[in-house]
């Protein structure tokens, strides 16, 4: 997560938490997008206005891995990634849903 | 000699003690321990920050995200639906904190709604139905012989 000059100077995380498999999961869904977007030539706000969004802040908040790319936007996110939708579902499934992408498709690497 | 007291330019890359103390404080109900809920704040590339509520775990999903751009401060949900947007943060506070105890509130309102109705069906149907009844009582023995 991209953090702020300072802000560790305010409890920038409620105390007392490890972070959970799943989080970190989501954080490395959210590092690959990053990536991904990085190599289309993107930046947050151009993704956000290809997407339809008002503001950029919400492709933030997956980058940083806090949530999902919604289900209704994996489509039109990979197109203007530049990447095939299928692969590009199937890929974020492996961090979202481990679990269901090894029973779907078996044992696969993440550094696609 | 006078100096012109400028305003301080305050830090876009961070959120000041006086917001996050602003939106912890709102929250604090609904950030209780019973819930399971937490937070964290990050930042877009550009250095807008960001407040993220997150939701029990093991997800822990963000529920809400609380972002300020320039000076406007934009509430989204965890699926990146705009929920507020204004420039005071008292104000999207209060939608931040309704947003997320909207399930209870909307129960409640049920509950209420529900007792209502029972009340109204209890003090203008009853009655009637009951004088019904005092009626038939006194009817049907004189509807007996037709029988």
């Amino acid at each position: 997560m991209k953090r702020a000059k300072n802000q560790d100077v305010f409890a920038v995380r409620a105390p007392g938490k490890d972070v959970p498999e799943v989080r970190q999961l989501r954080k490395q869904a959210g590092d690959w997008l990053k990536q991904r977007r990085a190599d289309a030539g993107l930046s947050q706000a151009d993704l956000a206005t290809k997407l339809g969004l008002k503001y950029y802040t919400f492709i933030s908040q997956v980058e940083n891995g806090f949530s999902r790319v919604p289900t209704e936007l994996i489509g039109a996110w990979a197109n203007e990634l530049g990447l095939e939708q299928r692969g590009f579902a199937r890929h974020l499934l492996m961090y979202y849903e481990p679990e269901l992408h090894r029973l779907l498709f078996g044992a696969e690497s993440k550094s696609k | 000699m006078s100096v012109v007291a400028f305003e301080r330019k305050q830090d876009a890359a961070a959120w000041t003690e006086a917001e996050l103390n602003t939106v912890v404080t709102a929250l604090q109900t609904v950030m209780a321990p019973a819930t399971g809920r937490s937070w964290e704040t990050g930042a877009t590339e550009n250095g807008d920050v960001q407040f993220y509520l997150l939701g029990p775990r093991p997800e822990q999903a963000c529920e809400l995200c609380l972002s300020r751009i320039g000076r406007q401060y934009i509430l989204e949900d965890g699926s990146g639906r705009l929920l507020f947007e204004h420039r005071n943060l008292d104000l999207v506070v209060l939608h931040a904190k309704a947003a997320v105890s909207s399930s209870p509130r909307l129960m409640v309102r049920a509950i209420m709604v529900w007792c209502a109705v029972r009340n109204t069906i209890q003090e203008k149907f009853e009655p009637l139905l009951a004088e019904g009844e005092e009626l038939l009582v006194q009817v049907a023995p004189q509807l007996a012989p037709f029988a």
